[in-house]
């Protein structure tokens, strides 16, 4: 090296070339993994909207025509108005129904001492560790007997009380590290019964844990495949998900339709994640975070 | 009722027990009857000949016996075995290098979050969906590309090949979760005590020291427990991949444990009679795997915690 060369390199110059140049470097490797996740689905945007012979011929090029109608079509051919008011009725249900359930178990375990309290929330716990399959062929044959098998509600009413565990561990801690009791004990002492405590104060008071939650499970809910599969005698109770894997198969050579489809489908989870990022990523990565 | 009973916590005391009892009769008794009872329940049916039609027939460890011999099963666990070799060896470590990358950018961290995370909110089934575009050997994403750029004797039949096939229904679920590992450890960097990491500044050391004397160690529990998730992740294979992608072929080497559990419960799709016994027993097999393997991994990161 000359000495010419040393002294650039000691030069503020230099570090300053240096950490630019990082910089850059930084955002381009994030960009790459970015492209890498967006260019796909955009790729299979525009396929919706060519016709199959575009899609062979020039795979990358935006649409001669825009086929804008080929989106219709999906919607009509592929039963997805169905599909879609599925996911609607069973995301909505059981992210309701679930934090109902989860609610009302939490509050005692952070708020009172009773017999067994330990035990029953180390039980709880544990089971959350059971993968959701064990409890699968019991449960189709348990529906069955009593005849409720291939229900919506049924399926609802399953699938929220898997998530008990893991809201009521996320709720519980909320309830315990961020509600002052001093609320409570005002309300107490004016004559507040335990049911109006909780409904006037616990529950408006957990409005932040409780949106990060339904938002979570309201996607977890939409995107699940394998429970809602199982669960349905027909396709009369599938989900976007569950339609879509079943559709995939009969579709299999009209590939703008299937790629329309899949746009429509992607939408509203989007959309959602678009307006509850936060939520979202908080939602998935809470447990992990705690445990360490 | 009495408005200060003794207690640790002073206004514990308005809940009777009555109240308590009411408020977890729904919440646990529909989780004992609709989660506990059926997950226990499926250890005696794992022990049973079953159709799903007409009474159990109780068979002993048959199930378990008939696994050992079973060449699906072994494809399955094999495919799971490189599904955690994937995952432990690309998506964790690529999700800690972009979350320490994004760690060091000032502007844009959340637009980068945004499209990272994105396919882990997309359901597997519509990924699958994505996939089979990308993997197409004709006109897909994947061999358009590589032919474009001169490469044609890579534009392979992925999906078709039994040779890649097994690889090819893994790598979209490793793909699909690497954004969930770098918001775990993007949580876990910001987390760091800014003290210490200045402190190194000062004293001189320099970026690449500080991330492999301080924020690496710092972060190891972050990544044991980044493991553990994956592991839990990653035996079973997943369901929608090979579904979608492959139906377990060509000549069944890509199985996973959950596409093999789903066939036997549901074999309309599958094909051949529902063999409820044996699948609880395949379950048990996959609990079992995810278990032992999460448990080494626990056990080293308190052998390192106690070092």
């Amino acid at each position: 090296m000359t000495a010419q060369a040393k002294r650039w390199f000691r030069s503020r110059d230099a570090s300053l070339f240096w950490s630019q140049a990082t910089r850059t470097l930084i955002y381009v490797l994030l960009s790459a993994w970015a492209l890498i996740n967006l260019f796909p689905i955009v790729w299979v945007a525009l396929a919706g909207l060519k016709t199959d012979v575009e899609i062979f011929q020039k795979p990358f090029a935006l649409p001669e025509r825009w086929l804008f109608e080929n989106y219709g079509t999906a919607y009509e051919v592929a039963h997805i108005r169905q599909y879609l008011g599925n996911s609607a009725v069973f995301s909505l249900g059981a992210t309701a129904l679930g934090l109902a359930l989860a609610t009302l178990c939490a509050f005692p375990f952070a708020r009172f001492n009773f017999r067994f309290k330990g035990v029953l929330w180390g039980f709880l716990m544990a089971m959350f560790l059971l993968p959701q399959s064990m409890r699968t062929i019991p449960l189709i044959v348990f529906l069955m007997r009593i005849g409720l098998y291939g229900t919506m509600s049924a399926i609802i009413a399953a699938y929220a009380t898997g998530g008990i565990p893991f809201s009521a561990f996320f709720l519980r801690a909320f309830m315990e590290s961020t509600i002052p009791r001093e609320l409570e004990e005002a309300a107490v002492i004016d004559g507040a019964n335990v049911w109006q405590v909780f409904s006037r104060i616990i529950v408006p008071l957990s409005m932040p844990a409780l949106a990060t939650l339904g938002i979570f499970n309201f996607l977890t809910a939409w995107n699940e495949l394998f429970f809602v599969v199982l669960m349905s005698r027909d396709d009369r109770t599938f989900t976007m998900s569950a339609g879509i894997a079943n559709l995939s198969a009969k579709m299999m050579t009209q590939h703008s339709l299937v790629a329309s489809a899949f746009i429509i489908s992607f939408l509203p989870v989007l959309v959602v994640f678009i307006l509850g990022q936060r939520q979202v990523v908080k939602g998935m990565t809470a447990g992990a975070v705690k445990g360490t | 009722m009495s408005g200060m009973r003794k207690s640790r916590h002073h206004v514990s005391g308005y809940g009777s027990s009555l109240a308590i009892f009411l408020f977890l009769l729904l919440p646990l008794g529909g989780y004992a009857l609709l989660n506990v009872y059926p997950s226990l329940l499926s250890i005696y049916y794992s022990l049973n000949k079953y159709s799903g039609l007409g009474q159990l027939e109780f068979v002993g460890l048959q199930n378990f016996a008939s696994m050992v011999g079973d060449p699906r099963v072994h494809t399955a666990v094999i495919n799971g075995f490189r599904n955690m070799f994937l995952v432990l060896v690309i998506q964790v470590p690529l999700g800690f290098i972009l979350a320490f990358l994004l760690s060091r950018v000032t502007r844009g961290a959340k637009v980068f979050v945004f499209f990272f995370f994105l396919p882990v909110v997309v359901s597997e089934a519509l990924l699958a969906l994505l996939w089979r575009f990308i993997y197409n050997s004709e006109w897909g994403i994947l061999n358009s590309f590589l032919r474009a750029a001169g490469l044609d004797f890579l534009a392979l039949k992925w999906l078709s090949n039994p040779k890649l096939a097994p690889w090819a229904v893994l790598v979209p679920g490793v793909w699909q979760w690497v954004g969930f590992n770098v918001v775990l450890f993007l949580a876990a960097i910001e987390g760091l005590p800014q003290e210490v990491l200045e402190a190194a500044g000062i004293d001189g050391a320099n970026g690449w020291q500080q991330l492999i004397y301080i924020t690496l160690p710092m972060l190891r529990g972050m990544y044991v427990m980044a493991t553990i998730l994956a592991i839990n992740g990653s035996v079973g294979g997943g369901l929608a991949y090979p579904l979608m992608l492959t139906q377990g072929g060509p000549f069944q080497v890509s199985y996973t444990l959950s596409y093999y559990i789903y066939g036997l419960i549901a074999p309309r799709w599958g094909g051949g009679v529902a063999r409820w016994g044996y699948a609880a027993a395949v379950v048990l097999l996959n609990f079992a795997l995810v278990s032992v393997l999460s448990g080494v991994t626990w056990r080293f990161r308190r052998g390192l915690a106690s070092e």
